[in-house]
């Protein structure tokens, strides 16, 4: 339909501009050396561009333009573009790195099915596996460190969320890899999981980290996973769920030689009207462990419960003062047992182990911490140079 | 010619002030007890803190903990007399008495012989103790448990089964409630 109307509109343009010359033909598409099935004969290797068009031609000779589109490997200067958008134009020195980058392996064999010719392309398989063992790493240290009460379910999961392959993919995306990304769907089969759009996204997050450890050093691409992916906000109390938070915080006191939790009554408003409000704190002894507020006495003592169990675990090491294992590792060079310049490395505080559901009474030897014993006056709160608590 | 105007007796001259609500006497959060102010820099600068009427928030530091489990516990200073903790929001339970060795074997015994007649709250009542603490030293073996569980479903199933529309979407609000505490 769209012929007739420009050849109505070139008319139209060469009766309003008679001397103007016709700049505008109309451009056919598919290109007219793809449209025989004699051409594939006689395309000559020299001229890729022409080879390509024509042998995107199925077998039974009928041309499909979804599957030359998909084909169309991403252009030098929009790959080059890329790189320096990350800032990472030093490191990805050639569009050919940054085309590694975005070639999920599915691509590969789809693409050697067309063009039996070309060289094989490189995947970004081994890639994405490294960078997802080393995303895991850092990310692990990172909360571990971060939070030494934290559960280990809870730890699993806030790495998950940090770099699983959903927050990949969604990096991927903020740093405009769905134009350049090469990929095939496929649905599971007996052999292979599904490919899906976010696992090939993801993979370029990945294979990002692991050219960072593989061109420059481990801290490098530690800076650049603290940057993209554990600067990102969680609020890890969603992630901290009961199935009873009071028999949870009972059994956590007891661990830590405490008294037994008490509820107390600390505000209420309204308790006949049809909007009460009751605040409750659950103390042991004199410390007040935890409040929560609710339109009943359960429901409050519940939030209480849950409150004193977050005050606990989500006790963090400032930022200034965190320190992770693998900043150990050397920065540059094959020996990565050998001690860096740097400061020394401070390991920090070991938490307390959650308590374990369902042991059967041998959830292990009741670890007390030694704070939790000695009273105030006997202990000497010490400070080292740097200003941190000596335990 | 004067007009005399009879007097009515049940209209008042004066005006009567009709019964209104005292004003709100709510005081101001900024000006209350959590205000603290400071001079600074010689009383060129004013540090003025006014402590957040929310709920204080779980996230706090290793060098200073907010959980008092990773603290020392506070002793009750003999010095100052500290203000009376808040009440208890329930009262006390009152304590059991502590059952010899002997006594726990018998309530196995009487337990594994008959658990239809001698059930955790006939043996609770007769030595003395909590049906919890009978079901904790004397639980049934698993087959019997299951039954006494389905047998104990069956009913509840039963009487739900008898239910109007209502109190189905009285409790299903109740469920929905409960699962957002």
């Amino acid at each position: 339909m769209s012929r007739p109307r420009r050849a109505v509109l070139n008319v139209v343009k060469s009766l309003k501009h008679p001397a103007q010359p016709q700049l505008d033909r109309p451009r056919l598409f598919p290109p007219p050396e793809a449209r025989t099935e004699t051409k594939t004969a006689k395309a000559p290797v020299e001229q890729p561009s022409s080879s390509r068009t024509a042998s995107a031609l199925a077998p039974d000779g009928v041309f499909s333009p979804t599957v030359w589109a998909s084909l169309q490997l991403p252009s030098p200067p929009s790959l080059t573009a890329f790189a320096h958008r990350v800032g990472l134009a030093n490191v990805l020195t050639t569009p050919e790195a940054v085309q590694q980058i975005f070639t999920h392996p599915s691509f590969v064999p789809y693409f050697a099915r067309y063009y039996p010719e070309e060289k094989t392309l490189a995947s970004n398989a081994a890639l994405s596996n490294i960078g997802n063992a080393l995303l895991g790493l850092f990310a692990a240290e990172h909360l571990h460190a971060t939070y030494p009460h934290l559960p280990t379910r809870v730890l699993k999961a806030a790495v998950s969320a940090f770099v699983g392959p959903t927050t990949c993919a969604n990096v991927a995306r903020s740093i405009g890899a769905p134009a350049l990304l090469r990929w095939r769907r496929s649905h599971a089969t007996l052999k292979q999981p599904a490919v899906m759009l976010d696992d090939a996204l993801a993979s370029v997050s990945r294979s990002l980290v692991a050219v960072l450890y593989r061109e420059r050093s481990i801290s490098a691409a530690r800076a650049f996973v603290n940057s993209m992916f554990l600067s990102r906000e969680l609020d890890l109390r969603n992630l901290i769920k009961f199935r009873d938070p009071k028999m949870a915080l009972r059994e956590t006191v007891e661990k830590f030689g405490r008294e037994p939790p008490k509820s107390r009554l600390l505000k209420e408003t309204g308790r006949l009207s049809n909007s009460p409000i009751f605040v409750v704190g659950i103390y042991s002894g004199l410390d007040k462990l935890g409040e929560g507020f609710g339109s009943s006495l359960k429901m409050a003592e519940y939030r209480a419960a849950e409150d004193a169990l977050h005050r606990l675990y989500l006790t963090r090491q400032p930022p200034h003062l965190l320190q992770v294992p693998s900043s150990t590792f050397l920065a540059s060079g094959l020996d990565i047992f050998g001690l860096p310049e740097e400061a020394e490395y401070v390991p920090g505080a070991i938490g307390e182990t959650e308590v374990l559901y369902g042991s059967a009474g041998k959830s292990g030897v009741r670890a007390v911490s030694y704070r939790s014993q000695v009273p105030s006056e006997v202990q000497s709160e010490e400070h080292d140079k740097d200003g941190r608590l000596l335990i | 010619m004067i007009k005399i105007r009879p007097l009515l007796k049940s209209a008042r001259t004066y005006a009567t002030r009709r019964p209104e609500r005292p004003p709100l006497k709510i005081k101001d959060p900024l000006m209350g007890p959590g205000s603290s102010q400071h001079s600074l820099d010689g009383g060129k600068f004013t540090f003025i803190h006014r402590k957040p009427p929310t709920a204080p928030s779980p996230h706090s530091y290793i060098t200073a903990p907010v959980s008092p489990l990773l603290r020392p516990p506070s002793q009750p200073s003999a010095v100052s007399s500290p203000s009376p903790l808040p009440p208890l929001q329930r009262p006390e339970l009152p304590k059991h008495n502590v059952l010899s060795e002997a006594q726990i074997d018998e309530i196995r015994r009487l337990r594994a012989e008959d658990p239809q007649k001698n059930t955790a709250s006939q043996l609770a009542r007769q030595f003395g103790c909590s049906s919890k603490f009978v079901s904790f030293c004397a639980p049934l073996p698993r087959e019997l448990k299951k039954a006494a569980l389905a047998e104990r479903e069956a009913a509840h199933v039963q009487s739900r089964e008898r239910w109007g529309e209502k109190k189905r979407t009285v409790v299903a609000i109740r469920q929905k409630r409960r699962s957002m505490w």
